[in-house]
């Protein structure tokens, strides 16, 4: 079956190539959010899709107040745009459902635990600003079992939630290493760790940083080891709709105005006009100042920012690093200076 | 939910709790019944037999499990034994032997005794197992190694063993107690007894902060006075027995006594012997004690890989140490210097036998060989490289070199095999060693003696040259069997200038390593990682992915 947005935007590039590209203006195909960065000012609010609660990316504390890596992220998107981090409405969104509502228009931006795959580049009407966390396919293990390696897995029972490629990935890799495993597939997580936490399975696999959350959520987590084998590339990253290549651009830059801020050592607090220390301060006004022209913010904005969530270290420490119940290291995701493979262009 | 799973999830609940409130649990004996004992047997048996939903170490030794615990005599192991709280000491104590404690689960099974009511035969039943299969996890790493990933590097698993798990599990009930087991069961080799001496010995350094590094700088030789002598003298108190404390007055000179000493510490460490203190040994010196550990660690993983019995005389290599040593009766007879194979030809670590000598060999240049570097010199050249004794072989007919237009050849378009013949400088020398294997690797002599002088001799495509190969042929032969050889004998058919073949009778094992740790009369020795062997192994056992 042709899929409906792929129709849509065959016929836009068919209408363009024979009218000449002034009538996709004219046509004004979803001229209401041709300007997201409009919407959003409009409103003074961002609308910012998140999971439906992970551990450690998006959470509700005891008061209702959302908190997790992936609301960090919005939070800076609203502090950069709108000078304040608290001017977000989140949606909860389903793994089925996340790439719909960005497309209907229903939310400004999706930072909800998503991986970046050329297919959905493709074939969605999507755009990945770029990668904030990069994760890949792991397994759970019960500590009692002594297991410290996915190849030492043969004859396991596996539980995997369905609907994802989850388990296509597992299939692959124990078939490459010629190894014989049963998997136990779930409708979701909590009865996937219910199975999982009953013996019914040995192992759990999910991706890491999942895992990890499952993990902390176990009676006592410290009985359960993740094993040391990554399977899968799962880049995770911010997402926009296509055709607003100025919403993009200006997500994408707060995500890696984010990660230089860690490599220059830019915090709130180095950057605090009195407090802090002028190099520092000066540095993240000129790190920010391509943005200002481009995208009308203001002159401080990555101060703004910093101010709100801290930079890329910040939110991971606060939300996924090793003092949380998640207790997951860097490992790839430190700064490439650090070992790690995060790396974000330039900032002038 | 069928029944099994309902048992374990209500272990696994019980030990959670238990762990969560003591950080290192103590075992504690239960007493059970010899009725209570027999019940958990049955259950074991019929667990065992009919049970799908066994824990995954125990299906993984379903099999061997069975035939254990089916055995007329196949006593229980664990429940109301002593050996438990003293396999629980071994797991914790990992590190004496350079396992990973935190690879096994010794608080989980400590709580997982304490979680099941006496009462209860069949969760009783299971701990048992859980015990037995951890047991065997263990033993298994104790004496043939670790679980590694074969991608990891294949050079390192050309004969990976396994151990026979029903042998272990009688061999341990028959056992006095569980220390007595593990100590005959450990590596048998006195070389890994002392490694495991030098693994403490360092650790305890460890501990005590190491070593302070000593500057780099100018060369310092013997006589020289230096403002780094203080630092020079404090590192090698440390390790190599140096006074700490120098002639008043003469602090910063380079005296005999601390020559004496670096010359040690570089005999040691494979270096140039020359007493001076010069960029080499200085970085030597400044390894770290943490780099000197996992280097003994890795030496004992690899004894465990080695086979069970080396023989009573037998042949050893050690590529990283460029040495060859020849055993009888657990005394090293001989000690030759070796060129092995560079990184990018490396000589693959085996065990095998010699089977024959050949004297005045052909050279057989491997096909590889032939095309990238002989071709070359024969479009060149092909005079020389008959004056140099070669020539090319088809079918039954040999040619001379000069003979053929080499510029109509290449690469998938080759139907010689080139071969030099014997003669002095034929690269094989004047003799060869066999022990026909898949690798084409042998021992033999070269006429490029010189690099016998270096420190560093990885120079060969793979191939072990001897430095005193002709000197090597009567003993070998005398422990193949083949009486009757003595230096005149061999250098009459050297002599001859006739290949000669002498097959051994008794065919003699040598075994090609790769140790950068041993202990010599006392001394720990180490070389460096000539082929970057260690920093694999180190990476895959710390359980890391690489990507290589």
């Amino acid at each position: 079956m042709i899929n409906k947005q792929a129709l849509s935007r065959r016929l836009r590039a068919t209408l363009a190539a024979a009218l000449g590209l002034g009538l996709m203006a004219a046509q004004g195909i979803e001229a209401a959010s041709a300007s997201t960065l409009e919407d959003v000012r409009g409103r003074d609010k961002l609308i910012c899709g998140i999971s439906e609660g992970l551990a450690g990316f998006s959470d509700k504390d005891e008061a209702g107040n959302w908190y997790g890596f992936d609301v960090d992220f919005c939070r800076a998107v609203a502090a950069a745009v709108l000078g304040d981090p608290q001017k977000v409405d989140y949606v909860q969104l389903s793994a089925n459902d996340r790439f719909k509502a960005l497309t209907d228009g229903k939310i400004d931006l999706l930072s909800r635990n998503s991986t970046w795959t050329m297919s959905r580049d493709l074939d969605l009407d999507l755009d990945f600003a770029g990668i904030a966390y990069y994760d890949g396919q792991g397994f759970l293990a019960h500590a009692v079992d002594g297991m410290t390696s996915a190849l030492e897995l043969n004859g396991a029972r596996i539980c995997v939630v369905s609907g994802t490629t989850t388990e296509e990935n597992a299939a692959e890799y124990f078939a490459d290493n010629g190894m014989d495993v049963t998997f136990l597939r779930f409708a979701d997580r909590g009865q996937a760790r219910k199975a999982y936490a009953s013996g019914e399975c040995d192992v759990y696999t999910a991706d890491s940083s999942a895992l990890a959350a499952e993990r902390s959520l176990l009676d006592v987590p410290d009985d359960h080891v993740i094993l040391s084998e990554v399977i899968s590339k799962e880049p995770l990253g911010p997402v926009t709709r296509e055709g607003d290549p100025q919403w993009t651009e200006l997500v994408r830059w707060v995500l890696y105005g984010l990660i230089n801020a860690e490599e220059a050592e830019l915090t709130a607090a180095s950057v605090d006009e009195k407090t802090g220390d002028p190099a520092k301060r000066h540095k993240a006004m000129q790190f920010g100042a391509p943005g200002v022209k481009e995208f009308g913010l203001s002159d401080d904005w990555l101060i703004v920012v910093l101010n709100a969530v801290g930079n890329y270290s910040d939110i991971f420490e606060r939300n996924l690093g090793e003092q949380t119940p998640l207790a997951l290291r860097r490992g790839v995701n430190a700064l490439w200076t650090r070992g790690g493979i995060l790396y974000a262009p330039p900032m002038h | 939910m069928n029944r099994s799973i309902v048992l374990f999830a209500g272990l696994r609940a019980i030990v959670l709790v238990i762990v969560a409130a003591c950080a290192s649990p103590v075992f504690a004996q239960t007493r059970l019944s010899s009725q209570d004992l027999a019940a958990v047997r049955v259950n074991i048996v019929d667990l065992l037999a009919n049970e799908p939903n066994l824990p995954l170490p125990v299906r993984q030794r379903q099999e061997a499990l069975a035939t254990y615990y089916s055995e007329q005599n196949g006593d229980l192991l664990w429940l109301g034994q002593e050996r438990a709280p003293a396999f629980i000491e071994w797991l914790r104590s990992a590190a004496d032997d350079g396992l990973d404690p935190a690879s096994y689960p010794a608080d989980q099974l400590v709580s997982l005794n304490e979680a099941v009511p006496v009462t209860d035969a069949r969760g009783r039943a299971i701990i048992e197992l859980h015990f037995s299969a951890a047991f065997l996890e263990y033993a298994s790493d104790l004496k043939v190694g670790r679980f590694l990933p074969r991608k990891v590097d294949p050079n390192f698993f050309l004969q990976k063993r396994e151990i026979d798990q029903v042998a272990a599990l009688d061999q341990l009930a028959a056992a006095e107690n569980l220390d007595q087991f593990f100590i005959s069961w450990q590596p048998s080799a006195p070389e890994y007894a002392a490694l495991r001496v030098a693994l403490s010995d360092y650790r305890a350094l460890l501990a005590n902060g190491g070593w302070p590094t000593v500057p780099l700088g100018d060369s310092l030789k013997p006589g020289m006075t230096d403002p780094r002598v203080p630092a020079l003298r404090a590192r090698l108190a440390v390790t190599d027995g140096a006074s700490p404390v120098a002639p008043p007055g003469a602090e910063d000179v380079y005296d005999d006594e601390l020559v004496a000493v670096v010359r040690s510490f570089q005999k040691r460490h494979g270096l140039d012997v020359d007493g001076i203190a010069g960029k080499a040994t200085i970085v030597a010196m400044n390894v770290p004690v943490e780099d000197r550990i996992e280097e003994i660690v890795v030496a004992m993983e690899r004894w465990r890989w080695m086979p069970e019995s080396l023989g009573s005389k037998y042949v050893m290599v050690n590529i990283a140490g460029f040495e060859l040593k020849r055993v009888s009766d657990g005394k090293v007879e001989e000690k030759m210097a070796v060129v092995v194979g560079k990184p990018y030809h490396r000589t693959p670590v085996f065990s095998d036998e010699i089977r024959y000598l050949e004297f005045n060999p052909y050279w057989n240049v491997p096909a590889g060989i032939a095309i990238k570097e002989e071709l070359p010199k024969l479009k060149k050249n092909p005079a020389a490289r008959a004056a140099a004794g070669f020539e090319a072989v088809q079918g039954d007919k040999v040619y001379s070199l000069t003979s053929i237009n080499w510029n109509r050849y290449g690469p998938g378009n080759f139907p010689f095999q080139i071969r030099q013949r014997p003669g002095p400088n034929n690269a094989l020398g004047r003799v060869k060693y066999m022990f026909p294997n898949q690798f084409n690797v042998y021992l033999h002599d070269t006429p490029a003696k010189s690099l016998f002088s270096r420190s560093d001799r990885a120079f060969s495509h793979g191939c072990v040259r001897l430095s005193r190969p002709l000197e090597f042929a009567p003993p070998v032969l005398a422990a193949g069997g083949v009486s009757g050889w003595n230096m005149a004998r061999v250098n009459s058919v050297i002599a001859s200038g006739k290949r000669t073949v002498v097959n051994l009778e008794k065919p003699l094992p040598v075994h090609i390593t790769y140790f950068t740790a041993w202990v010599d009369q006392g001394v720990p020795n180490f070389r460096a990682d000539v082929y970057d062997q260690d920093e694999k192994l180190i990476a895959a056992l710390g359980g890391k992915s690489i990507a290589w």
